[in-house]
């Protein structure tokens, strides 16, 4: 039953709201006036009003960055998507070694960001790597990923595929544990083969869970930082930069706090508009349950 | 409409064998019930028999024909679940076009099929309903809706009635028999509630660890339990059981008394004999007419029925249920009076019912 909240569950849920207003909301206008005005090291504030968005906006390097982040943002979230998927059905519907195999599909979480693109890198270094001296070696030519922003910025969706599919993972796979195995019992009996069954009820008593996974991780995947910093620093010549690898650029590197607060402002915008289609759907399947 | 036989079904669960051997036959048109306390393989052998755990040995015959390595949708069957695994995400409609649509029928036939079952069951205000936005029992009926239209040979029924609460649970059970006798299709039914056995079953199979302890009418295994297992399962409140040393046609049951008459095994039966009455068999005397005495130790009135639990010298409870309101206390003397031809006679040894 719903009643009035009162003075007591307001202060109740007071030290929550506290943390939240201290970490979250107060940082983020303070970001939004800091993109009004003109600033870097050891200066004061300049109002420019919108400015700093004008610049933005005119930046033919932010506008390859938003593009950039948009195609990787896209690919990384759906093929992880997929691959988690069957993962996930294969481990529902038993694997050998289970524990094992368990331990090595979450062992990329286990493992430091920084480290794991370090290692990454080495890898598929193109002179001494494993992996890229076994690529060329079968015959896939040499993956010069330095040199080419294309195949930079798909190693660079790789690993943030390999990194995050534990998460992903692990919310399908407890979204699968969470269906009934008799409504597959009673499909089986009323005559749907295994992959009508997946289609016809896995999949559609999934996508709850499938959309909140995907707003999750395109909200991460917005923020795609370090990958990029490390392999590539958004070369050659700012070719594959991201948004978060130009944010920093211009904060950290050119001291232009304006325009950093202003590209923060538009990744948050971009993101929640790319989610936003998953939110809505979301709501939709929530409304209806 | 098809007979089941069963003949030599074994299963295994790895090296633990669920169902040694076990031979069973259900006529065309057959209510059977399979009963038995949890852990006794009635449901695995349910399974067994819709093709969801495949049989390690034996025959699994249906109409004439060996299933054994048949898909369940091959079999013909109908399966109604415990917790009824209607689809969440479909309508009632669409559960129960779920199989049709599978099988590629036609939109008339889809219709009529579910136009029929939903008549039947009294469905048709709810076809476009959630399977959540129905009460317990009209999921139950969904349930039984989405086995009607596969127009099956054989329906099974998984503990269908346990997830009711008790005045639905009633009414289920006659819905489900008369259901039943409209359509005269071969059902088997599993439960482990002697009651739904006994008022619904054409037939009851009593099973223990695997193994049919007694199948038969319900009457005859209530009225000629073939052991003790089958004896105390079956009737509530359950049977009472009294250890008794025979001499002659004398039963001699220690301190409590001596019961006589009603059978005489000779000089070649068993001695140690363990002596059954059934509650609704005993009738409460004054003390000093009967030649058992006790003490009552709890009164239990359900208005229609009077159950008194008395404690024998030997500190033997012994339960005895009386139609209407008996006037009787705790700690009253009472004396036990029973017919000597409604008694059951087991040997204490193999617990088989000796024929008196």
């Amino acid at each position: 039953m719903y009643s009035r909240p009162r003075l007591t569950t307001w202060l109740y849920l007071s030290p929550l709201h506290l943390l939240l207003l201290a970490v979250l909301t107060l940082p983020s206008f303070y970001v939004l006036w800091l993109s009004l005005n003109q600033s870097t090291y050891g200066t004061g504030l300049t109002w420019v009003g919108l400015d700093n968005y004008r610049t933005v906006f005119a930046d033919g390097y932010f506008w390859r960055a938003a593009l950039n982040t948009f195609f990787v943002v896209n690919g990384v979230v759906y093929v992880e998507l997929v691959v988690a998927l069957a993962l996930a059905v294969l481990f529902v519907s038993g694997v050998p070694l289970r524990g094992l195999m368990f331990a090595c599909i979450l062992m990329p979480y286990a493992i430091s960001e920084v480290v794991a693109v370090l290692v990454w890198k080495m890898m598929m270094d193109p002179s001494i790597g494993t992996i890229s001296r076994t690529l060329e070696l079968m015959g896939f030519g040499l993956l010069n990923w330095s040199a080419s922003p294309t195949i930079g910025l798909t190693l660079v969706g790789v690993i943030n595929v390999w990194m995050n599919l534990p998460f992903t993972f692990l919310m399908i796979y407890s979204g699968l544990l969470a269906i009934d195995t008799s409504l597959y019992e009673a499909a089986h009996i009323d005559g749907a083969t295994r992959w009508q069954r997946f289609t016809r009820i896995t999949l559609p008593l999934l996508v709850p869970t499938l959309l909140i996974a995907l707003i999750f991780r395109l909200i991460f995947a917005f923020r795609m930082f370090s990958e990029v910093w490390l392999l590539t620093k958004g070369g050659p010549a700012r070719m594959s930069e991201v948004l978060a690898v130009y944010l920093y650029e211009h904060g950290f590197r050119y001291g232009d706090f304006g325009i950093a607060a202003a590209t923060g402002w538009m990744m948050v915008v971009g993101s929640l508009l790319l989610a936003s289609v998953f939110l809505l759907a979301m709501q939709r399947s929530m409304r209806g349950a | 409409m098809a007979e089941v036989r069963l003949s030599n079904i074994r299963k295994l669960y790895g090296k633990i064998e669920i169902i040694p051997s076990l031979d069973l036959d259900i006529d065309d048109g057959e209510f059977v019930v399979l009963v038995g306390p949890s852990g006794c393989g009635k449901s695995t052998l349910l399974r067994m028999i819709a093709g969801l755990e495949p049989i390690n040995s034996g025959d699994l015959m249906i109409a004439g024909a060996r299933v054994n390595d048949l898909s369940p949708k091959e079999r013909n069957i109908a399966m109604v679940f415990q917790n009824y695994a209607l689809y969440p995400h479909m309508t009632v409609r669409e559960n129960m076009a779920f199989s049709l649509r599978l099988a590629k029928a036609d939109k008339a036939t889809i219709d009529g099929h579910i136009g029929r079952a939903s008549e039947i069951l009294g469905l048709a205000p709810l076809l476009e309903r959630l399977p959540r936005q129905l009460s317990g029992g009209q999921r139950q009926r969904v349930a039984m809706g989405r086995a009607i239209v596969r127009d099956p040979s054989v329906f099974l029924f998984d503990e269908p009635l346990s997830n009711l609460d008790a005045k639905l649970r009633v009414q289920m059970r006659t819905e489900i028999r008369s259901l039943h006798d409209r359509l005269k299709v071969t059902t088997i039914y599993v439960t482990h509630d002697q009651i739904e056995a006994m008022t619904m079953a054409d037939k009851i199979v009593v099973l223990r660890e695997g193994c049919v302890e007694q199948a038969g009418r319900p009457m005859d295994l209530y009225s000629r339990p073939a052991n003790l297992f089958v004896a105390t399962f079956l009737g509530s409140p359950e049977m009472n059981l009294l250890p008794a040393t025979r001499d002659a046609a004398e039963f001699d049951l220690g301190e409590d008394g001596k019961l006589s008459g009603g059978a005489d095994f000779g000089e070649t039966g068993p001695r140690d004999i363990t002596v059954g009455v059934r509650p609704h068999d005993i009738m409460l005397k004054p003390a000093d007419q009967a030649k058992l005495k006790a003490t009552v130790a709890v009164v239990e009135r359900t208005g229609a029925e009077t159950v008194v639990t008395c404690t024998l010298p030997s500190g033997r409870h012994v339960c005895a249920a009386m139609p209407g309101q008996v006037a009787v206390n705790a700690g009253e003397q009472v004396g036990l009076g029973f017919n000597p031809l409604q008694l059951h006679y087991f040997d204490t040894g193999s617990g088989k019912a000796l024929a008196a």
